[in-house]
C-alpha cells in the first residue's frame, strides 16, 4: 500500500460524498423519489471503491490523467499559479457580491490589467470601455437582470 | 416530404439568417482564442436563450457548433497555435506550409475543406433522417432507458482516459440532474432547505462551470502576462487562398473520403471531432504515395483533418436530434438548449417538430459555407484575437462568463453555482475524469429517471423484456465486453504465434 496521492483523494471525497448521499436517500418515504438516486449513488461507490483499489496497489494510479491541452504534473509553482488564479475568480465573485457586476467588473480589469504589467492609462480605458460596452449590451440592448451589489447604488 | 417543404421554407424568415450570422460570428471569434471555444460560446448564449423563439435560438446554437473547427485553423497555420482541439492534426502539414511560405494557400485549402466538409454530409444526415425517423418512433419509453444509458456508455467507453472514471463521471451528472423536485414524485431531494435547489441546478451555470471555467482558468494560467500565440501572423494574398482552395477540388477523393470518415465519427456519440481529424489525417498518410512528406507541410495534411473535423459536427447533431443523444459535449449543449426552450428532444422532438428538426440540419451546411466564406475575407482581423495579450482577454473573458451565470435567471447564487462547479471541472481536468460525460448525464438524468419510472409503472421490474430493448442492452453490454475480448484474443493470437 502507498500514501494516497490526489487522485486517490479525489475518489475517497466522492466515496464520502455517495455514502452522505445514500444516507440522506434512505430518509425518503417515497420509493419513487429515491430510485434512482439511490442506484446510482450505490453504484458509483461502488465503481469509486474499485479504482481506489487500483489506484492504491499501482505505481501508475499516482499520475494524474490530465488533459493534453497541457495539464503537467503537480508542481509547486503550478499550484501557487493555480491558487492566484483562483483568488482573482473568488475575489472577483465577492466584488460582484458586494458592489455589482459592473463596478465588479472595471475593478477587475483594472487591477488585473495592473497586476499584470500594464501601465496606469491602459488599464484605466481598458476598464471603462469593457464597462461601458457591458451596461450596453447587458442592460441596455438585452435587458438582462445583472446583480447590483448589497452596497451598490449603481 | 412535407417536413422537408416546411424546414426549407423556414430560411425564408429574414430572422433565421441573422441569427445564423450572429452564431457564426460568435463561434468564429471565439475559437479563433486558444483555450477556450465554441462550447464556451455555447453556454455562455445559452444564457440569453431562454425565452428566445426557438427556431432562432437553435439556429444560432447549431451554427455556432458548426464553425468551430473553421476559425480554430486560421492560428493552426498562421501561428501553430490550433484554436481547437479538432485542429491540432492541421498544425502538423498547416504551420510547416506557413513557415515555407505557403501559408494562405494552407488557409485556403483548410476553409475550402471546412466548408465543403461540413455542407456536404448535411446531404447524407438528411436522407438518414428517412430511415432513421420509422426506426425512432418505434422506440417506446422502456427502450429510451437503454438508449440514454448507450448513450452515456459510448461517451465512456470510447472517450479518453479510464473507463472507471467516465462512468463516475456519467453517474454524478445524473445525480446533479436528482437535485430539487423528483419528476416521478413531486417530492423535492438534496436541497438542504434552499429555495435556490427546489427547481434543481440550472443549466447554464452547470455548463459554464464545467466548460468555461476550466478554460479560463488554463488560460490565465498560460497567458496571463504575455500573448497566446508565440508568433505573429503573415500576409496573405487572394491568389494563394484561391491556389489552396483548388487544392481541394484536385484532391477530391482525399475530401470526400476524410468527410465520410468524420460524419461516420459524428454519428457515433463519444469519440468527437478531435479524433475524426486524427483518423483522417492518419488515413491520408497511409494512402499518400508520398507519406514521408507528411509533416513537413504538404496540402493534402490540411485538407484531410479539415474535411473531417466539419463533417462530424453534422454527424453529431443526427444523433442528438433523432434519437436525443448527443454525440459530443456540443450535442449536449444543443441538447441543453432544445430543453431550456420547452421542447423534448428526441423521439417527442422527431415527431412533433420534425420541421425544426430539419432545419438545424440544413443549417449546418448553411453555417460552414457562410462560417468558411467570412473567414476569407476576415483573415488578418481573426488571427489578430490569438495575439491579444492574456493581461486583456483573461478578464474580459472572465467578465463574459460571470455575466452569463448572473444573466440566466437574475439570481446571484448561480453564480456561486458556476464556481463550485468549476472547481469540480477544474479537478476532473486534472485527475482525467470526463467532464462531457457529467454534462451528458446532468442533461439526461430528467429524462431517463422519467423513462425508467414509466417502464417500472407499466411492466413492472422486469420492463426490459422487449424486442427492442433487449436488442439495446445487447448492444449495450458488447459495448463494454468489447474492449477486454479483443485484448484476450489479442493475447492468444500473439500466444499462438510465438508458440
Amino acid at each position: 500500500m502507498r500514501r494516497p496521492s490526489g487522485s486517490a483523494w479525489v475518489l475517497i471525497a466522492i466515496m464520502v460524498a455517495m455514502l452522505a448521499a445514500m444516507a440522506d436517500l434512505l430518509t425518503y418515504q417515497s420509493f419513487a423519489t429515491k430510485v434512482m438516486p439511490l442506484a446510482v449513488s450505490g453504484t458509483i461507490f461502488v465503481l469509486a471503491a474499485i479504482q481506489l483499489w487500483r489506484e492504491m496497489r499501482t505505481k501508475t494510479g499516482r499520475k494524474p490523467a490530465g488533459r493534453e491541452s497541457g495539464i503537467e504534473s503537480d508542481t509547486p509553482a503550478r499550484g501557487r499559479r493555480l491558487l492566484a488564479v483562483a483568488a482573482w475568480m473568488v475575489g472577483f465573485a465577492l466584488a460582484v457580491y458586494l458592489v455589482g457586476f459592473y463596478i465588479a467588473s472595471f475593478l477587475l480589469v483594472l487591477s488585473y490589467m495592473k497586476r499584470h504589467g500594464s501601465k496606469w492609462p491602459a488599464a484605466i480605458l481598458s476598464a471603462v470601455l469593457s464597462t461601458a460596452a457591458f451596461y450596453l449590451v447587458f442592460d441596455v440592448a438585452l435587458k438582462a437582470t445583472v446583480h447590483r451589489g448589497v452596497v451598490s447604488i449603481f | 416530404m412535407h417536413g422537408f417543404a416546411q424546414a426549407l421554407g423556414n430560411f425564408g424568415d429574414p430572422g433565421i439568417w441573422l441569427w445564423i450570422v450572429f452564431g457564426i460570428l460568435w463561434g468564429i471569434v471565439f475559437s479563433v482564442i486558444p483555450g477556450i471555444g465554441p462550447l464556451e460560446a455555447m453556454a455562455l448564449f445559452l444564457a440569453f436563450a431562454f425565452g428566445m423563439n426557438p427556431m432562432y435560438a437553435l439556429a444560432t446554437m447549431v451554427a455556432l457548433n458548426s464553425v468551430g473547427a473553421t476559425g480554430g485553423s486560421i492560428t493552426a497555420i498562421l501561428m501553430g497555435v490550433p484554436g481547437e482541439t479538432p485542429n491540432v492534426a492541421t498544425v502538423y502539414d498547416g504551420f510547416p506550409m506557413t513557415k515555407k511560405g505557403q501559408g494562405a494557400r494552407a488557409l485556403g485549402a483548410a476553409l475550402t475543406a471546412s466548408a465543403m466538409g461540413g455542407a456536404a454530409p448535411v446531404f447524407l444526415a438528411l436522407g438518414m433522417v428517412v430511415v432513421l425517423v420509422p426506426l425512432v418512433l418505434a422506440l417506446t419509453s422502456m427502450d429510451m432507458v437503454f438508449v440514454i444509458l448507450i448513450g452515456l456508455s459510448f461517451i465512456v467507453v470510447l472517450g479518453k482516459g479510464s473507463m472507471i472514471k467516465g462512468l463516475i463521471s456519467g453517474g454524478l451528472g445524473l445525480l446533479l440532474a436528482a437535485v430539487g423536485l423528483s419528476p416521478t414524485s413531486g417530492l423535492t431531494r438534496f436541497t438542504f432547505g434552499s429555495d435556490f435547489l427546489y427547481d434543481g441546478l440550472h443549466i447554464v451555470p452547470v455548463f459554464l462551470g464545467l466548460f468555461a471555467v476550466p478554460a479560463i482558468v488554463e488560460l490565465a494560467l498560460k497567458g496571463g502576462g504575455g500573448t497566446i500565440a508565440k508568433t505573429q501572423g503573415v500576409a496573405v494574398s487572394i491568389r494563394d487562398v484561391s491556389k489552396g482552395a483548388l487544392d481541394v477540388f484536385r484532391h477530391w477523393r482525399l475530401w470526400l473520403r476524410s468527410s465520410l470518415i468524420g460524419y461516420v465519427v459524428g454519428v457515433t456519440p463519444g469519440i468527437g471531432a478531435s479524433s475524426g481529424a486524427f483518423i483522417a489525417y492518419a488515413e491520408a498518410k497511409r494512402r499518400s504515395k508520398h507519406p514521408e512528406l507528411f509533416g513537413t507541410g504538404v496540402v493534402e495534411g490540411v485538407i484531410a483533418p479539415e474535411s473531417a473535423n466539419n463533417a462530424v459536427m453534422s454527424g453529431s447533431l443526427l444523433t442528438t436530434l433523432a434519437v436525443g443523444v448527443p454525440g459530443s459535449a456540443g450535442g449536449a449543449l444543443i441538447l441543453g438548449a432544445i430543453m431550456v426552450l420547452g421542447l423534448v428532444p428526441g423521439p417527442t422532438m422527431i415527431r412533433e417538430h420534425l420541421a425544426l428538426s430539419l432545419t438545424m440540419l440544413m443549417i449546418v451546411a448553411v453555417a460552414n459555407i457562410i462560417g468558411a466564406g467570412i473567414c476569407f475575407g476576415l483573415v488578418p482581423q481573426l488571427a489578430k484575437i490569438a495575439i491579444i495579450p492574456g493581461r486583456i482577454l483573461v478578464p474580459l473573458v472572465l467578465c463574459l462568463i460571470y455575466v452569463g451565470a448572473l444573466a440566466y435567471e437574475g439570481q446571484f447564487l448561480d453564480m456561486v453555482a458556476m464556481l463550485v462547479l468549476g472547481a469540480v471541472g477544474v479537478v476532473f481536468q486534472h485527475f482525467g475524469y470526463n467532464s462531457a460525460a457529467l454534462v451528458l448525464g446532468f442533461v439526461l438524468g430528467e429524462l431517463f429517471e422519467k423513462y425508467l419510472f414509466i417502464g417500472l409503472q407499466l411492466a413492472g421490474p422486469l420492463f426490459f423484456l422487449r424486442p427492442i430493448s433487449l436488442v439495446l442492452i445487447l448492444i449495450l453490454i458488447s459495448l463494454f465486453a468489447w474492449g477486454p475480448v479483443e485484448r484476450e484474443l489479442r493475447r492468444r493470437l500473439r500466444r499462438g504465434r510465438a508458440a
